[in-house]
């Protein structure tokens, strides 16, 4: 393992050309807006990248797979009113509440799992239309206007501090940790690994491929219904689209990442420093004070640029 | 066709092709080495040779799909041209007529002749009118005047599909058209009608570059034959002038450069180990029946295409059965079976399709050779890396896989050195029959011998090992059993004395459906 084999090289190359754009982010931010590294604005970025990260920690078990799941914002926002909704914002309903909202990622998860792997069609397609069936359901539920309130053991969750450290930082490095260890060390996530990067090849070795790629949007989307319950902590109330944008966020957080789409490469690490880069753009774009409009166009272009910079360095380098 | 017509495109002035020094080396080795081509206006040139001689690697040169290795030329009509890519050679009047016809099934017949390449009016719209009655002139040509030029591709049958494929070549104006086993998928009647058609190219001066596996369509329709056997040229003949056996020899008898282990004869030989009987799947395999031993090398030939691998994926369950049984190790091995339960259960099958079905080729040596036994070196479901590790390393020593570190990325190493990473990992598993398809190709002679000695060495110590193999010698060479497979069906079953190269070469051949 001491020499530097090609694999490796390649491997760190393309790690390094993404950290090196986060660097020049932070240094760039830094001269910019001297205020930016004062210990709370660094506390709010980790608190903002919890429910982030833990949907695109999801995401990533997904694109590994060789998938995307286009329906994760709809069921966030799903997740985020039936919270409400169920528990009236008394803590007394908050045990049973969450498992239950975990069943309905997981239940979410399957649909599109299984159309997906045993009618063969392309997650694109189910995806997307799973999220709209999922609005329009919600809607229905909540007749335009989400009712009930975010109890208090939520909001702690999603805003809470255990000394200075958010609690919704904590819920996040803890999904971080299990999920490398199941992906590093589980025979699923060797499995996972095996059918993103050759399917074929994987069945004739016997891996049950198609129940691999079903149980990765299964993980998905229960990470999603986690990150909701997050994010109602987070902003404090009901809202049909709460987690808008979130479906892009979270693959743009894995690409950015280096993770690739065709499936079968990338990781945690690698999906962290896309959710990373993700934080401080969103939070430096707020920093500089632009209107909302701006934030939009101006967060797009950087994540469009990243990718293409990151994309041609490693192609470049390797 | 008659021989005599021969004359015609025979010895008359310039050759309008001219292939010169041709050589082309790829990662595995040698595809080509030195070949010399040409051909005449309005001459059929047969072009022949066993699976790999080279065949294929030659007709993508001329069609610009590879560059031939330095200090190669080509001539056409006595100019040196570099054909760089497919479009190139469009351009310069070279037609090709694939195997598989590659047609656009939702397209009509005169859009798929013209697809690229419609004629256009004048503002910019496709003509269609025009289009329509251009593709009725050449379809006329080919003896199919009766085809409704509107006819959707999908719904053609295999000579129609053939006519559509050489009129789309007509229609971008080639010169020299190459057919790739246009007869493999047609029957006895429509065979006769494709030698007419080309019969008239002929007399219209185009030259046919023609490949077949079918020696008597050789005499029927060339002019010349040339003759490819592991890349090099073994020679040029007049057909009128042709020996039957002469052309085997030219195909087949090489000199023996590779050296076999000793067989062991019917001294391992133990209890069969695989029945199988009556084994059926529709369009492809018609009742199969044979049995495989404890200690024995089984030898399966045939063309490609011909079913050998498709049995044994069937037997093994990776391609669908529809009747017959497979009794392995003494029990009857059900159709729905898990393939995991078949590989635990001593049963194991390495694909001719490395890349597509053999290496997971981004990760790991280490990720690659632990895959199937992951779950023996796990506890509660979680790997036990450093068992993983022993496991890969004890793989690499023990074939000697020439890799820095077990965490090479396995795409970085060669075709035989993943090859043996492949093997290795099935050993992990102690399997009693190993099926190993295609193991050899496109992996040098060293590595070659040491999985030969390999495959002798399981067979001594009791393992039946089934070998699919288009390399003639190589089957002779290890198999102690030998069994043709021609058109989904068992031709013939050789011992290793009877096994000679001309019989069961004449096997392929005669087997065929006459």
């Amino acid at each position: 393992m001491l020499l530097p084999t090609k694999a490796t090289l390649k491997g760190s190359l393309r790690r390094n050309s993404i950290l090196t754009i986060l660097l020049v982010f932070l240094a760039g931010s830094a001269i910019l807006f001297p205020s930016f590294y004062k210990l709370n604005n660094i506390l709010n970025i980790l608190c903002q990248s919890s429910y982030i990260g833990i949907v695109s920690l999801g995401q990533t078990f997904v694109v590994l797979g060789g998938g995307i799941d286009l329906s994760v914002a709809s069921l966030m926002s799903c997740i985020n009113v039936l919270l409400a909704n169920l528990t009236l914002g008394k803590d007394a309903a908050v045990p049973w509440t969450i498992p239950v909202l975990l069943l309905v990622g997981a239940g979410i998860g399957l649909v599109n799992g299984f159309i997906i792997v045993k009618r063969r069609v392309p997650a694109f397609v189910v995806t997307l239309g799973v999220a709209v069936v999922l609005n329009g359901l919600r809607l229905i539920l909540t007749n335009g206007a989400p009712f009930g309130y975010i109890p208090r053991s939520v909001r702690f969750l999603g805003s809470g501090k255990l000394g200075i450290i958010p609690v919704a930082f904590l819920v996040f490095l803890l999904v971080m940790v299990v999920s490398h260890v199941v992906l590093k060390k589980a025979i699923f996530g060797r499995h996972l690994y095996a059918v993103g990067v050759n399917e074929k090849a994987s069945h004739s070795m016997g891996i049950r491929t198609d129940g691999v790629r079903i149980a990765s949007y299964v993980i998905c989307s229960v990470m999603a219904a986690l990150s909701a319950v997050i994010l109602s902590g987070y902003i404090n109330t009901a809202d049909n689209w709460s987690a808008k944008g979130m479906d892009l966020d979270s693959i743009a957080a894995v690409v950015l990442g280096g993770t690739m789409l065709e499936g079968g490469r990338g990781g945690v690490i690698y999906t962290m420093i896309g959710v990373l880069l993700i934080g401080l753009v969103t939070n430096v774009i707020v920093y500089a004070g632009l209107a909302i409009e701006i934030q939009l166009i101006a967060k797009a272009l950087v994540f469009i640029l990243a990718v293409a910079l990151y994309h041609g360095l490693a192609r470049t380098k390797a | 066709m008659q021989q005599g017509s021969g004359v015609v495109g025979g010895n008359m002035g310039e050759p309008v092709l001219e292939m010169k020094n041709i050589s082309k080396t790829f990662d595995g080795g040698k595809a080509l080495d030195g070949v010399n081509f040409s051909c005449y206006a309005g001459e059929v040139h047969g072009l022949v040779g066993e699976n790999g001689a080279g065949k294929s690697t030659l007709v993508k040169i001329l069609s610009g799909v590879h560059q031939p290795d330095k200090g190669g030329e080509i001539h056409l009509w006595g100019k040196k041209c570099v054909i760089g890519n497919p479009r190139i050679a469009e351009e310069l009047g070279i037609g090709m007529v694939f195997q598989e016809p590659r047609l656009i099934p939702d397209l009509d017949v005169a859009e798929n002749v013209f697809i690229g390449n419609e004629p256009m009016k004048k503002r910019g719209s496709i003509d269609s009118k025009r289009m329509s009655e251009l593709t009725k002139g050449f379809l006329r040509s080919l003896n199919f005047g009766s085809l409704d030029v509107h006819t959707k591709a999908a719904r053609l049958s295999a000579p129609e599909k053939h006519a559509v494929e050489i009129a789309r070549v007509l229609a971008l104006n080639a010169k020299i058209i190459v057919l790739d086993e246009p007869t493999s998928s047609l029957g006895l009647n429509d065979t006769a009608n494709l030698f007419k058609v080309l019969g008239g190219l002929k007399d219209r001066g185009i030259s046919i570059i023609y490949i077949s596996h079918r020696l008597d369509e050789l005499f029927q329709i060339t002019d010349r034959v040339t003759v490819l056997r592991d890349g090099r040229l073994t020679g040029t003949l007049k057909s009128t002038e042709m020996q039957r056996e002469q052309l085997i020899n030219l195909m087949i008898g090489r000199p023996l450069n590779m050296v076999y282990p000793e067989k062991s004869g019917s001294r391992s030989r133990g209890d069969p180990i695989l029945e199988v009987t009556g084994l059926r799947r529709d369009g492809v395999l018609h009742d199969i029946s044979f049995k495989a031993y404890r200690g024995e090398v089984l030898g399966l030939a045939g063309l490609v295409g011909a079913g050998r691998s498709e049995l044994m994926r069937s037997v093994f369950g990776l391609d669908p059965v529809d009747g017959g049984g497979v009794v392995f190790d003494g029990r009857r091995k059900s159709r729905k079976v898990a393939l995991k339960k078949t590989m635990a259960s001593g049963f194991v099958y390495v694909s001719e399709d490395r890349k597509g079905e053999g290496i997971l080729s981004s990760l790991s040596v280490k990720e690659n050779a632990i895959v199937p036994i992951l779950d023996r070196i796990s506890r509660m479901g979680f790997v036990n890396d450093r068992k993983g590790k022993k496991e890969a390393n004890h793989i690499v020593e023990d074939l000697d896989v020439k890799v820095a570190s077990i965490q090479q990325e396995i795409s970085s190493l060669s075709g035989g050195n993943q090859q043996k990473v492949i093997v290795g990992r099935w050993l992990k598993l102690n399997p009693k029959l190993i099926v190993l398809d295609e193991p050899t190709q496109g992996i040098d002679v060293g590595v070659k011998q040491e999985l030969y000695r390999l495959i002798r060495r399981l067979c001594d110590e009791g393992v039946a090992v089934i070998l699919i193999s288009s390399d003639l010698p190589e089957i002779l060479g290890m198999s102690d059993r030998v069994i043709v497979i021609s058109d989904g069906r068992i031709a013939a079953e050789l011992s290793s004395e009877e096994a000679t190269e001309e019989r069961i070469c004449s096997y392929f051949v005669e087997g065929k459906s006459y």
